[in-house]
């Protein structure tokens, strides 16, 4: 137990490091964005005077430094200061939207890793057959086709031809199945390929040979060792992609109008809003860095054998 | 599962609709129908109570910034607050003021004061009445710089406001505004509750929530998502047939148009332009394609030679294929302008035309001298129908007059900094720019030509500078005679289409798309459409 | 491990693998069109023609015009050379920043592993696409930005994987015999380290073309790609989304040209991986 802390505390300050890393970096970069926020935000019609005038509120008069230092003092009372476009708490405005987010990654993750895993282990454990082609063809489609592109197709096949599915928002649980798969595609053809190659490594290992002599059928030796032992990588990359989908969906977002927080981030970076992307940003390093935990966490109850203190 | 999850379920109680089977939702459906036949509603014409036949879905394209009127910046999302917030005046679709709130009002002799007599009758959606003192409440706070109110400038003649009784409400103005009437149908004027300004998370400062006097009721708006507004029954005015109007927020036009075809919403704005003869053919699908009061132009920096030359600005109009440009990129949902100002617009005069012609181009850089001009054309990329493209048409057309125009891109908010700026700071030569006035006056639409409006002051970046067309638009800002008012903005027009401090290039319409199963959809001539009293065909 | 020349062995194993061959097929014929695109099309990937502005695929016109007229099949031909470009090029940068702060890291530890991870993290809590997107919303829009941008946005990637190399390396006997002769730690690096990196290195950066090539799309997407009148195939893709209904070659052979460049680059990447080292896990 006392290692396990001591893994725990060394995890969390680094993990504070780098929070406090991208607060820094991020106040820094939106106020390296060209344009003036003020401006866009009142509009071309606006008078000079409304402009001085919000530009003024949005405090960016004052040294980096000190809106660094302001941007974590309202952090810690649990503060991200008002969106400059809509004058709304930050903080309610990503609420409104991280469920969506999470929702989407979740449903993208849990697509990627179940037919991901199938996939590998049909075609690790049939190898050159038939069905180790049609799977590898199938992963490497996935990782090769421009989301945005795959899901507008799906839109135009599921929602106007067959009038399936609808074709965009959040309304009913339908409404995840297209977004979820599009950016879910990605996922599999990664997720296959890791598991067919990690699978196919243990499969020719010593002790997966010295099961089979004992007379354990394939199916046991497979799920039983091989599987566990082959899933530590896999596990590593279903976690990254999971932080890849909470931020790389952002076009897939936007071609299915979903109301994640990847499509406020882009709007509000067009839009020059600082305190938004501030927040944004700094609310998916935080999820980066609670899902590397956990995923360091589920490598102990995969295989109880990993110590992450040894 | 989530907080966010519960705000999925409907405002009328109905529960989450996303964790039902389809049978249960198909059952549902079919229970509506069955009840809706089996019972005669007393409100003739009225479909099925469920949301299925009642619910007017429309897709927009952009998000909501704000739905506070004081702080409307954006035509669209004007257009969605209007469904539940009115204006003392009314902009008609023959472009005139009418009465809106204000059943009418009279201007005094020497212009100095508006007085405007309220209809009678007219609540607000939290009860209270519509009266004087909510109109002083909204005037004054529509002045009140505490509140961010990016288009005040057209208000700040108004020096104060006075409650002569219950329904009269008197302006005190600081010089004569003709305009007035017009600014004052503006969505940034629109007139919400008092009481209800410190409720429902509502603050004097920031509405997010707002309570108007009109035929719908604000419900919700959930960020990227959607707005949903109910119909108000105690509304003063003729009642709409929708129960409830939900506006869908889809960025992508090609997801919009599925919308539509997959019949997931009624209507749509801004159908992909390449589309538009399509839906019109299609029986499913009806186009109306708005005419509308945004003029788009290439703004020329006349400071710098050899663009100072008046030649060769003219000579750069005739290069430009405006009728190629709108037949084909914009497919007809673009009028090419004949007038530095949209028809719409109140002062508006034909002028002329810069008809194709490289041959006359040609001529004129000649005769000015130039040769081998290389210039670079900024545009922005999708804030306008086609603008990227269009820039891309344009510079092909130059080339054959033998100007080198390189396009150049880039988001909005750097391109309004490269071009929003001084003579010496501006970053292209010459930049794409669209101008919607703020209502529809010609003074507004004169901003792009009057000397003391050059940036930083104002947004005319062309940084024309005519004391013939100042001394015009100056007297004629203030001119009461209707009449020489508009003759005198008709004098500054010739002059300045003479000048040629733009090319220029076209009113861009406003296309909307609907399902042919239903009819009265409508416009407004500033970009606006008017659908609250759509309704099922026959 | 480098005493077998394993070059050999290993095109002879990549010579093997039918998909890996095939997607070097691909690759040979795009790289064939692209570069000889001027002999193969006598279009003008940039002349405009508005009166003849989405024509659907026939003979003049094998893959259609856009929506100024101009021929799809010499834009994506030209446009192969902006997106296949930018491909190489920001893989190229990618490495250059985070193969040496990687070796750096793994092979030296402590502090320096320790600024050099959190450094790191930091890029990468932001995620590949965004990361580009925010550094081209910074640095603004055009085909040099965007290359930088897709270069950065990867790095982290290949920080990470040349720390594991390194650290790994660092235990093998001849670094150690190496430090033992007093050789100098830069000169480990480069002599032992980096060379027997090499390997997954190239296997890692050529799968990374192909993403790359994806982010460089989607910022051309959203409007924020090269600029006009360059042909570039995210770009292409991105405009003729609005067409996709009633032109759909204007989206659907851009779309397939990424496709095709995208599925080359993780075939031969893949075959790489098997042939030169079967035990690596990217």
């Amino acid at each position: 137990m006392r290692g396990f802390a001591l893994y725990m505390g060394h995890r969390l300050v680094a993990s504070v490091i780098t929070l406090l890393g991208v607060a820094f970096i991020v106040v820094a970069l939106v106020r390296l964005l060209p344009g003036d926020p003020a401006r866009v935000i009142a509009g071309l019609q606006a008078g000079q005077e409304e402009v001085d005038r919000i530009r003024a509120t949005l405090g960016l008069d004052r040294p980096l430094l000190v809106q660094y230092g302001l941007f974590l003092e309202d952090l810690v009372h649990g503060d991200m200061g008002e969106s400059a476009r809509t004058n709304n708490s930050v903080v309610s405005e990503i609420l409104t939207r991280l469920p969506f987010t999470l929702e989407l990654a979740f449903a993208g993750t849990a697509i990627g890793a179940a037919v991901g895993i199938l996939m590998g282990v049909a075609a690790a454990t049939r190898r050159a057959t038939w069905v180790d082609h049609l799977t590898s063809t199938v992963a490497v489609i996935g990782v090769s086709i421009p989301v945005y592109w795959l899901g507008i197709l799906l839109i135009i096949l599921f929602a106007v031809n067959l009038q399936w599915l609808p074709a965009a928002g959040a309304e009913h649980l339908s409404s995840l199945i297209l977004p979820s798969f599009t950016i879910g595609m990605f996922s599999v053809g990664l997720v296959s390929r890791m598991t067919r190659a990690n699978l196919l490594d243990v499969l020719g290992q010593d002790y997966v040979r010295t099961a089979h002599a004992k007379g354990l059928t394939d199916r046991f030796v497979i799920y039983k060792h091989a599987l566990r032992n082959a899933f530590i990588p896999v596990l590593t990359v279903i976690g990254l992609q999971f932080g890849t989908l909470l931020g790389g969906a952002v076009l897939t977002e936007s071609v299915f109008a979903w109301p994640g927080i990847g499509r406020l981030l882009v709007d509000s970076i067009f839009a020059r809003d600082f305190p938004m992307i501030q927040g944004i940003v700094l609310t998916y390093a935080t999820m980066f860095v609670v899902v590397n935990v956990i995923t360091d966490l589920l490598y102990t109850v995969v295989d109880p054998r990993v110590r992450l203190y040894g | 599962m989530t907080p966010a999850k519960d705000s999925r379920n409907d405002p009328s109680g109905a529960k989450p609709r996303h964790r039902r089977p389809r049978r249960a939702a198909g059952a549902l459906l079919l229970a509506s129908v069955v009840v809706a036949a089996s019972c005669t509603t007393g409100e003739g014409g009225e479909g099925p109570q469920g949301q299925g036949d009642n619910t007017f879905d429309i897709a927009i394209g952009i998000d909501l910034d704000t739905v506070d009127p004081a702080q409307m910046t954006t035509t669209t999302v004007a257009n969605v607050v209007d469904y539940s917030v009115e204006t003392l005046t009314k902009l008609k679709k023959d472009a005139g003021i009418g009465p809106g709130l204000a059943r009418s009002w009279e201007v005094s002799e020497d212009g100095r004061t508006m007085t405007l007599r309220l209809r009678d009758g007219v609540t607000f959606h939290d009860g209270t009445p519509l009266d004087a003192e909510a109109v002083k409440y909204n005037l004054d706070r529509l002045l009140d710089t505490d509140v961010e109110v990016p288009q005040r400038a057209a208000y700040t003649v108004i020096d104060n406001v006075e409650v002569v009784d219950d329904s009269t409400v008197r302006l005190n103005l600081s010089n004569p505004s003709p305009a007035l009437p017009s600014a004052l149908s503006a969505s940034t004027a629109g007139i919400i509750s008092p009481t209800s300004a410190e409720k429902r998370g509502n603050s004097y400062k920031n509405i997010t929530h707002p309570v108007g006097t009109g035929p719908y009721t604000f419900q919700s708006f959930r960020s990227g998502d959607r707005v949903v507004f109910q119909r108000y029954d105690a509304y003063w005015g003729r009642k709409p047939h929708y129960r409830r109007v939900v506006f869908r927020l889809t960025p992508e036009a090609a997801t919009r148009e599925s919308q539509l075809r997959a019949g997931q919403a009624e209507m749509i704005i801004l159908p992909p332009v390449s589309d538009l003869k399509a839906l019109q053919q299609s029986p499913d699908t009806d186009v109306l394609i708005a005419p509308s009061d945004r003029t788009i132009f290439i703004a020329l920096d006349t400071t710098e030679p050899p663009l100072d030359d008046k030649r060769v600005r003219q000579a750069l109009n005739y290069a430009v294929d405006k009728k190629a440009l709108v037949d084909n990129l914009m497919f007809g949902a673009a009028k090419p302008l004949d007038s530095p100002m949209a028809p719409p617009v109140d002062g508006y005069c034909r002028t002329g035309g810069y008809d194709y012609d490289p041959q006359r181009a040609r001529q004129l850089l000649a005769e000015a001298g130039v040769r081998d001009l290389s210039i670079t054309l900024g545009t922005p990329t999708g804030r306008y129908l086609q603008d990227k493209q269009a820039a891309d048409a344009i510079s092909g057309n130059l080339r054959e007059v033998g100007v080198n125009a390189q396009v150049q891109t880039t988001d909005w908010a750097s391109y309004i900094a490269a071009t929003a700026v001084p003579a010496e700071q501006q970053k292209y030569d010459v930049h794409v720019l669209g101008w919607a006035p703020a209502f529809l006056d010609a003074s507004q639409q004169f901003q792009q030509f009057q000397t003391d409006q050059h940036p930083p002051a104002g947004l005319a970046t062309s940084f024309y500078s005519n004391k013939e067309v100042d001394s015009l638009v100056a007297d004629a800002n203030q001119e009461l005679d209707a009449q020489k008012r508009d003759r005198l903005y008709c004098d500054a027009l010739k002059i300045v289409w003479d000048d040629a401090p733009w090319i220029f290039g076209w009113v861009q319409q406003f296309p909307i798309a609907y399902s042919s199963s239903i009819t009265g959809v409508s416009y407004l001539p500033n970009e606006k459409f008017d659908a609250i009293y759509a309704r099922p065909k026959g | 491990m480098s005493v077998r020349r394993p070059w050999v062995q290993a095109l002879r194993a990549l010579a093997r693998n039918r998909a890996a061959v095939a997607g070097i097929v691909v690759i040979a014929i795009l790289g064939f069109l692209v570069a000889a695109a001027p002999l193969l099309t006598s279009y003008d990937p940039m002349q405009q023609n508005l009166s003849s502005a989405l024509r659907p695929p026939s003979a003049e016109h094998p893959l259609g015009t856009d929506n100024l007229g101009r021929d799809i099949l010499a834009r994506i031909m030209f446009g192969g050379r902006i997106s296949l470009l930018i491909g190489v090029l920001a893989v190229s940068i990618a490495m250059a920043i985070g193969v040496p702060l990687g070796l750096l890291s793994g092979y030296f530890g402590g502090w320096v592993d320790m600024v050099i991870q959190r450094i790191a993290d930091m890029m990468l809590s932001f995620t590949t696409f965004l990361l580009a997107l925010a550094l081209v919303a910074v640095l603004g829009v055009g085909l040099r930005n965007v290359i930088i941008a897709t270069g950065v946005g990867v790095a982290p990637q290949f920080i990470r994987l040349a720390r594991g190399l390194a650290l790994s390396l660092r235990e093998q006997a001849y670094v150690e015999a190496a430090t033992g002769f007093g050789v100098s730690d830069l000169m480990i690096l480069w002599r032992h380290v980096l060379r027997n990196s090499l390997t997954p290195l190239i296997v890692y950066a050529t799968l990374n073309i192909g993403i790359t090539i994806i982010v460089a799309a989607g910022l051309g997407f959203l409007g924020l790609g090269v600029q006009p009148p360059t042909p570039e195939w995210g770009t292409m893709l991105g405009e003729g989304r609005d067409y996709i209904f009633h032109a759909s070659y204007l989206a659907t052979f851009p779309g397939l040209a990424i496709f095709l460049a995208v599925l080359a680059f993780n075939l031969i990447g893949d075959g790489l991986r098997d042939a030169l080292d079967p035990n690596l896990r990217a």
